[in-house]
């Protein structure tokens, strides 16, 4: 019974600490995006500035604000028959939830796989989360493939 | 729940990469233990959307907002997400009207361009 509280506390704190520097990151990113947005259409005109040549190189550097894809996601959603419209901010912001929640679940399996004094996390672990962390209920037969 | 595999699941090797990166290096992860976890976000993409649009139908509202999405983590017992959602809210939508104000300085340029062309 002990045992099953720790995990709990382990919980918490652990995930709102990376959630927010996971964050910080995302700020750079976005200021990326920003730069390569305007130069996509520059690459036409072809001025030959110097801005422009640096502007094509961060182009490729372009990092997504969201690593899961928000059209697969945004499908997703749609198949809840009660869904009418979506706005895209909705859809980008479950897609960044369900990235966060990727990284609390796995969080949360690795301490039961590394209690047990293994470093590979099987779908066993993930069961046992399912079970035993309270917010995790609506995942309850999900494993069962 | 019949299920067509490219519609409700999550790529493969997004959701490995994500998981990895909060993960301590040295711990890998068992495939059918990937694909439970893809298959445990696909879920909770549907979980949120109803919860999400149980809020927009009692508002009497149609569409589904990004802050319905905020309010409804309260819902569903994420409340520690309502924080770094809303700051990736406000992150989104400055880069929404900055692209914005880039594709019409952008066009501006054009019409300058095209002038200096014709001369």
């Amino acid at each position: 019974m002990s045992e099953e509280e720790c995990h709990e506390d382990v919980d918490i704190s652990d995930i709102t600490e990376h959630s927010e520097s996971y964050l910080e990151n995302e700020h750079l990113k976005f200021a990326l995006t920003e730069a390569t947005e305007a130069d996509n259409n520059k690459l036409e005109f072809e001025l030959n500035s110097e801005e422009q040549v640096h502007e094509k190189k961060q182009k490729t550097e372009v990092i997504r604000s969201t690593k899961l894809p928000i059209a697969r996601i945004k499908n997703i959603m749609k198949m809840d028959p009660d869904v009418n419209i979506v706005s895209s901010d909705a859809v980008f912001l479950v897609t960044k939830a369900t990235e966060m929640f990727l990284e609390t679940i796995v969080k949360e399996t690795y301490a039961f796989t590394s209690s047990n004094k293994r470093k590979v996390i099987s779908k066993k672990d993930l069961e046992l989360v399912i079970d035993k962390v309270d917010c995790l209920c609506f995942l309850e037969g999900a494993m069962d493939f | 729940m019949a299920e067509k595999p490219e519609d409700l699941n999550l790529p493969l090797t997004v959701v490995t990469r994500i998981v990895k990166e909060a993960l301590p290096s040295g711990v890998s992860i068992s495939k059918e233990a990937r694909t439970g976890l893809a298959k445990a976000a696909s879920v909770f993409v549907l979980y949120v959307t109803s919860a999400a649009t149980n809020i927009v139908k009692n508002k009497k509202r149609k569409a589904l907002t990004g802050q319905d999405v905020i309010d409804a983590m309260k819902d569903i017992e994420f409340d520690r997400f309502v924080e770094p959602l809303g700051e990736a809210l406000e992150h989104y939508k400055t880069m929404a009207s900055a692209r914005k104000s880039a594709s019409m300085k952008k066009k501006d340029e054009q019409e300058d361009a095209e002038v200096i062309e014709d001369d």
